[in-house]
Formats: C-alpha cells, sequence, structure tokens
C-alpha cells in the first residue's frame, strides 16, 4: 500500500493519468446519469465557455497581454459559422474551420499594430473593436438581419446524420473541449509556451535571450481569437438564432473574469473558472431578483481572498517547494538525472 | 492571518456547495413530479437588466391574473403557480431559460419572452418541447412564423405601424415625415414598417435618424431632424427617451413639431419625466385606462388595489397571455398540446387589451385605439 502511495507521489504524471481518465469517464457518462435537457444545456453553455476562457487565458494568462474584446471574436465566429452553413449551405465542421480562419485573420489585423507597443494598449484597442463589431452586427443588415438577428441556423451533420439531440450536441463540445485541452496542453509545455510565459515575466530579459516578443504575442493572440470563433460557430449551430446583444462587452467581461477567478496562466483554472461562473448564476436562480447582487459580492469576496483564482501560482508552485523541502526521494531524482 | 483566509474560502465553498443541493434537489423532483393540488405556469421575463422595469411589470401582471383565479378556486379545485425565471433580456439567457421551463413536464404553457430577440432564441426550443409561449411584448415580424406553438397578444409592428401611418397620412395629412427610432431590433422593426407604410400612402421620410437606448442629449438627432423641415415626427422607441425628445426639441426650434408612436410609450413615466412638453403627443394603443372596456376597467382597478400604482400596457399584455393560458387549461386540461390546440382555435377572447382571436401564424388580431396626451392625461380621441 505504501509503496503504491509513494509510487504517485514520484510519478505524479501516473497520477494526473488516473484522475484525469476518471473525470473524462464520469462526464461521458453525464447525459445517462442526468438525462435531463436543462443540465445538458448548462453542461454543453460550460462547455462553450471553458472554450472561450482557455482561449482567452492563452494571451491574457500565458502571454501577459491584457484583452477586453473576446465576445467580439466569439461573434464574428458565431456570424461567420451561421452565415456559411445557412447561406452556403458549408458542412459544420468545414464552417467550424473557416470561422477559425476569419477571426483568427482579424486577431492578426488587431495584433500587428498593438503588439508591438508595450503595455495595455492592446485593452484599449480590443475594447473599441468589441464596440465596432457589434455596432456592425446591428447596423449591417443586409448580411447580419441587423438587431434582429440569424434564426433557423441548421445543426452539424455528419455524412447526413444531423445532430440535433441535446446530448450529441454535448458529446461534440466535450470532444471539442478535450481536444483543445490536449493541444493548448501540448502548446504550454512546449519551447513555444516557454517563450510565451517568459515574455509575460519580462519582455526585455525575453529580447534578451533571443525571443523576439511580437512574433510570439501575435501568434498567441491569432490562437486565441481563432479559438474563440470556433466557440462562438458551435453556438450558432447549438442555439440555432444568434442576435447581436449576446456578443457585447458584459460577455467579454464574463469570459475575463473566468480567467482571472479561475487562474491566469492555468488551464485547469481556466475550466473551473468557466464552470463555476456558468454554474453560479443557475444555482442561484431561486433567489431570482437578487440573484446578479450576489453572484457580483461571490467575486468581489473571491477576490479579496483567494486573488489569484481557484488554480493560482502557489498552487502549482509549492508542490515543488515541498517537493524539493521534504522529500528525500525527490533529492534522489534530482541527482540520478 | 492565513489560515482565517483558508477557513473563510472553505466556508464559502461551502456555502456555495449547500446552496447548489439545497437548489438541486427540487429541480430535480419538479420534472417528474405529479401536478397534486397545483398547476403550474411558466413566466420567462427580464427581472433584471435594462428591460427590467417591464420585465417586472409583466409579472405583476401576470401574477394578479393567477391571483384572481385562485381567489375564485382555482381551475378545478386546483391552484395555480407560477414558476418566474429571469431571461435578463439577454437571448444567450432565454435559451437557458427555455430548457428550463421546457424541461419540468408539470409546467402546462409560459407567457414569455419580452424582448422578440428572447422571444426567437426562445422559440425553437418551446416548439421542439411542445409547450405553448404566448409573449406579452415581443412585436417583432419575425415572431410570427417562430412556431405552431408561440404566441402574442401584442400585435405586430405592422399592424401599428400601419394603423399609425394611415391617421397619420391620410385623416391627419401629414406628407413630410421625420422617423427617430431606438438602435435595437423593436425600434428598427417599427421604423421599417412606418417608413414602408407612410411611403406607400405618398408622404415621404424626410429624414431617419436612430438613437441608443438609454442616449440622454438628442440634440445631434433633433437638429437633423429640424433641418429636413417634417411636418410630423415618429417615434419608434420607449417612453423615457421619448419623454427627452419631446423635451429637447424646442432647443433644436421644433417645439411645435407633432409628435406620434405607438403602444410602447405608453406609460405614466411618459408624463411625469416629459412634462408639459409631452401634451399633444398621438399615439395608438390597445390598452387605456379611460377605455370603456369592463374588463379593462376591473384590471385596472384590480391592479391599482393591488400594487398601489396604475398598470402599464405591458402589465395589462401579460394579464391577458395569463388569462388565456389558464382558459386554455380550464377548458383544454393539463395537457401541452391540448392547451395549444385550444389556444390556436381561441376566438373573440375578451381581455384588458381589448378583444382578441389569433390566426394561422398565433398572432392576435385586435383593434388599436388611439390616443392623444390632453392635460397630463391619455385620452382616447376619434381623431
Amino acid at each position: 500500500m505504501q509503496s503504491i502511495i509513494i509510487d504517485l507521489f514520484q510519478k505524479p504524471g501516473q497520477y494526473k493519468k488516473v484522475a484525469g481518465f476518471i473525470l473524462v469517464a464520469l462526464l461521458a457518462a453525464f447525459p445517462y446519469i442526468y438525462f435531463n435537457n436543462y443540465y445538458l444545456h448548462i453542461a454543453i453553455l460550460v462547455g462553450i465557455f471553458v472554450i472561450l476562457s482557455l482561449s482567452l487565458n492563452l494571451i491574457t494568462g500565458f502571454t501577459g497581454q491584457l484583452c477586453l474584446g473576446h465576445a467580439a471574436f466569439y461573434g464574428v465566429g458565431a456570424y461567420v459559422g451561421a452565415l456559411l452553413m445557412k447561406n452556403l449551405q458549408m458542412n459544420f465542421f468545414l464552417a467550424l474551420i473557416v470561422s477559425f480562419l476569419v477571426t483568427g485573420l482579424f486577431g492578426l489585423l488587431l495584433g500587428i499594430p498593438t503588439l508591438r507597443l508595450r503595455g495595455d494598449y492592446l485593452a484599449i484597442v480590443t475594447l473599441g473593436f468589441g464596440e465596432i463589431v457589434r455596432l456592425v452586427f446591428i447596423n449591417w443588415e443586409e448580411v447580419t438581419n441587423g438587431p434582429m438577428g440569424l434564426r433557423s441556423i441548421p445543426a452539424p451533420s455528419i455524412m447526413g446524420f444531423v445532430l440535433k439531440e441535446r446530448y450529441m450536441f454535448y458529446y461534440l463540445i466535450l470532444i471539442m473541449v478535450l481536444l483543445v485541452l490536449f493541444l493548448m496542453n501540448r502548446l504550454i509545455n512546449s519551447g513555444f509556451g516557454m517563450a510565451m510565459q517568459t515574455i509575460k515575466a519580462d519582455e526585455i530579459a525575453a529580447e534578451s535571450i533571443g525571443i523576439y516578443p511580437v512574433k510570439y504575442k501575435l501568434i498567441a493572440f491569432i490562437l486565441s481569437s481563432g479559438l474563440a470563433g470556433v466557440a462562438g460557430c458551435f453556438y450558432a449551430s447549438y442555439v440555432s438564432y444568434i442576435s447581436p446583444t449576446t456578443f457585447v462587452y458584459n460577455t467579454s467581461v464574463t469570459i475575463l473574469a473566468m480567467v482571472v477567478l479561475g487562474g491566469l496562466g492555468s488551464l485547469a483554472g481556466s475550466v473551473i473558472g468557466a464552470a463555476v461562473l456558468t454554474l453560479i448564476p443557475e444555482v442561484l436562480r431561486f433567489i431570482s431578483d437578487y440573484r446578479m447582487l450576489l453572484f457580483g459580492a461571490l467575486m468581489v469576496l473571491m477576490m479579496i481572498f483567494k486573488p489569484e483564482g481557484f488554480w493560482g501560482v502557489s498552487k502549482r508552485v509549492k508542490n515543488i517547494y515541498k517537493l524539493k523541502a521534504g522529500r528525500r526521494h525527490h533529492e534522489r531524482d534530482i541527482k540520478s538525472q | 492571518m492565513k489560515s482565517l483566509k483558508k477557513i473563510l474560502a472553505a466556508a464559502l465553498t461551502m456555502a456555495l456547495a449547500v446552496s447548489a443541493v439545497g437548489c438541486g434537489a427540487p429541480g430535480g423532483s419538479g420534472g417528474s413530479g405529479g401536478s397534486g393540488d397545483t398547476l403550474k405556469i411558466g413566466l420567462a421575463t427580464p427581472l433584471t437588466g435594462a428591460s427590467a422595469e417591464d420585465g417586472k411589470a409583466i409579472q405583476e401582471g401576470v401574477n394578479l391574473a393567477v391571483k384572481q383565479i385562485n381567489d375564485q378556486g382555482g381551475i378545478d379545485g386546483k391552484t395555480v403557480e407560477v414558476v418566474a425565471e429571469d431571461d435578463k433580456g439577454d437571448p444567450s439567457e432565454a435559451a437557458t431559460v427555455a430548457n428550463k421551463l421546457a424541461q419540468d413536464e408539470s409546467i402546462l404553457a409560459l407567457v414569455g419572452d419580452f424582448n422578440s430577440s428572447c422571444t426567437l432564441a426562445g422559440a425553437p426550443i418551446y416548439n421542439d418541447a411542445g409547450i405553448v409561449q404566448i409573449s406579452p411584448g415581443s412585436s417583432a415580424e419575425a415572431v410570427t412564423d417562430a412556431g405552431d406553438f408561440t404566441f402574442r397578444t401584442i400585435t405586430t409592428d405592422a399592424v401599428q405601424g400601419k394603423y399609425l401611418a394611415k391617421w397619420c397620412v391620410d385623416e391627419l395629412g401629414y406628407k413630410n415625415i421625420a422617423i427617430l427610432f431606438e438602435n435595437d431590433d423593436y425600434g428598427k422593426g417599427l421604423a421599417d414598417v412606418a417608413q414602408r407604410e407612410t411611403e406607400g400612402l405618398g408622404a415621404k421620410v424626410v429624414v431617419r435618424e436612430a438613437y441608443e437606448v438609454n442616449q440622454t442629449d438628442f440634440s445631434t438627432v433633433l437638429t437633423k431632424v429640424a433641418k429636413a423641415k417634417p411636418d410630423v415626427l415618429i417615434i419608434g422607441g420607449l417612453y423615457n427617451e421619448t419623454a427627452l425628445i419631446a423635451k429637447q426639441r424646442s432647443k433644436a426650434g421644433i417645439g411645435e413639431l407633432p409628435i406620434m408612436g405607438v403602444d410602447a410609450i405608453y406609460s405614466d413615466a411618459l408624463i411625469d419625466l416629459g412634462g408639459k412638453a409631452v401634451e399633444g403627443i398621438k399615439l395608438t394603443s390597445y390598452f387605456s385606462d379611460s377605455s370603456e372596456s369592463k374588463v379593462t376597467q376591473d384590471f385596472i382597478k384590480a391592479y391599482t388595489d393591488e400594487y398601489g400604482k396604475a398598470p402599464g400596457t405591458y402589465a395589462a399584455y401579460a394579464y391577458d397571455a395569463a388569462l388565456i393560458i389558464m382558459d386554455g387549461i380550464k377548458n383544454a386540461g393539463a395537457d401541452r398540446a391540448a392547451i395549444r390546440d385550444y389556444i390556436a382555435g381561441l376566438q373573440d377572447f375578451e381581455g384588458a387589451t381589448g378583444t382578441a382571436s389569433f390566426d394561422k401564424n398565433g398572432d392576435v388580431i385586435k383593434e388599436p385605439l388611439r390616443m392623444e396626451i390632453k392635460d397630463g392625461k391619455f385620452t382616447v380621441v376619434d381623431k
């Protein structure tokens, strides 16, 4: 028994793998445990926001650039996807890729002039971009149908099989989330990810060791906006109706809150942040009028008592220190290297 | 200090977990739960956010209708209960609320949503689940073909806009029209209809400008209006902005320009905010406290007794929607599909907003009233 526990501590990767496998199995079984369309809907929303907060974390958490217009990319993805599926009868999965490319292109165009500067210029530019996009959605009536929004957006289909039940959307978003998580995890732990985090820590130091910040910031920003577009495309196909009021500044702030509350620069944090901030308003429904008030109060309390988020830096760093300080086998590991 | 933080954090998490469990239990049993001694009707309306004021009025209208039925002994001896959910005026939230209400099979039909975009977001879910939704406030034309289970007690912008255009051009003889509208689905829809209909009758729209909801300074748009020298100003918006526009128009040198609008500006708040400046504004409405209908007068009295204030137009639409649903339950039984068939065939239902029938699209057919503000009061007029 003792040896198993030690084994788990010696190979944290093993332990994580088991836990991850159990979690995924539970999530996959969820529709069978709770076959309830409302719960499934909330779970799907959590999935959408997990992708959104993960993507924002890439630029804000890992690269340290504040972005206040994430809902605009989400919206562009939703509209691009909706228009392609509705007007050109494009397949959902193809539309997903086009949405990624188009929103990524917007990210590139916004990023080129602003990411060369240091400081919070990106925040201001993305803030403005968010407003412009919203106004374009409202006023470019020939294409977006203005404030009335787009209706009857088709559901995804795989070779003639139409995904129209909620549990099918649930599995689709679950697969998408796992895929995004997997890719992000690989990205963060790659040389590219290290470079990004170095830029976040100190741009000058990064430059001094040969990391060209603009390149990494730009790529991170393109990926970040592209992923938000993917979430938007899925949302449009799932809800089948989109209107400009969904993609407003408020939504950007909510996504940012998910990232910050979850823990900047943490994948698990983004997942937890998105889940908690989507679930709390639902759980609090029973107090109707006061629910947003209490929601706000909870967020303030959270920031006072746990400013680094649910899965903050100390959570991850502390473990390493403990291992270094206390456990002999760890030292042995180091020696053997 | 550190441990104090930890304890607080733990306590907070516990509180959240407990509230989650506490709320989960009734929700879980609600789905399978029997109707027992109560009949449930849903309500999806903005209780927070920008449209909260109208959303609250809608809730009060529905609660009043339900209270009256319950005071008379309920339906077949069962009391009616309202399950209210907040859609925040946000279509994404409306879809969530729709899933929640549609999932609970003990809910027989519902009043909602208020904003047209929310009604459109909820409609696919309600129609999929086969539950009737009656909107008390969505007048956009797109709601017409939203589905077989989607009804409304408010007429479309097209009906009111057409009526207003005829009144304005044919009877009052205005030929040069200015249109100001709020920049959202509602205002834009109304502006489109007003423009199409007045131009169809031979008038000319000389200026058409949008303003933002909650805007307080209208000098820019009013200057543009003044420049175009119109005979009349049609407003596609709500009472707050209309009152401000009426007040600020004298600064632009058009203090005498007549203003016309539709039922969205029918609210005492218009007169409270606008004072002398709103005198003479003409509008169409289905609900009026000077109406001679007995149902309307009874509603106004009951509402005033209950809430200590006069009802607005959306409270009246919501009251009617709730009455129609309960009439459906009474006559068709506690069955979602049967209620839908009953309401679809409903003819000449007497409500607080006039006599209503539904056409094949679930749109209500009613004749509007003409009103004018005279001596600080909404008065029904002939011309």
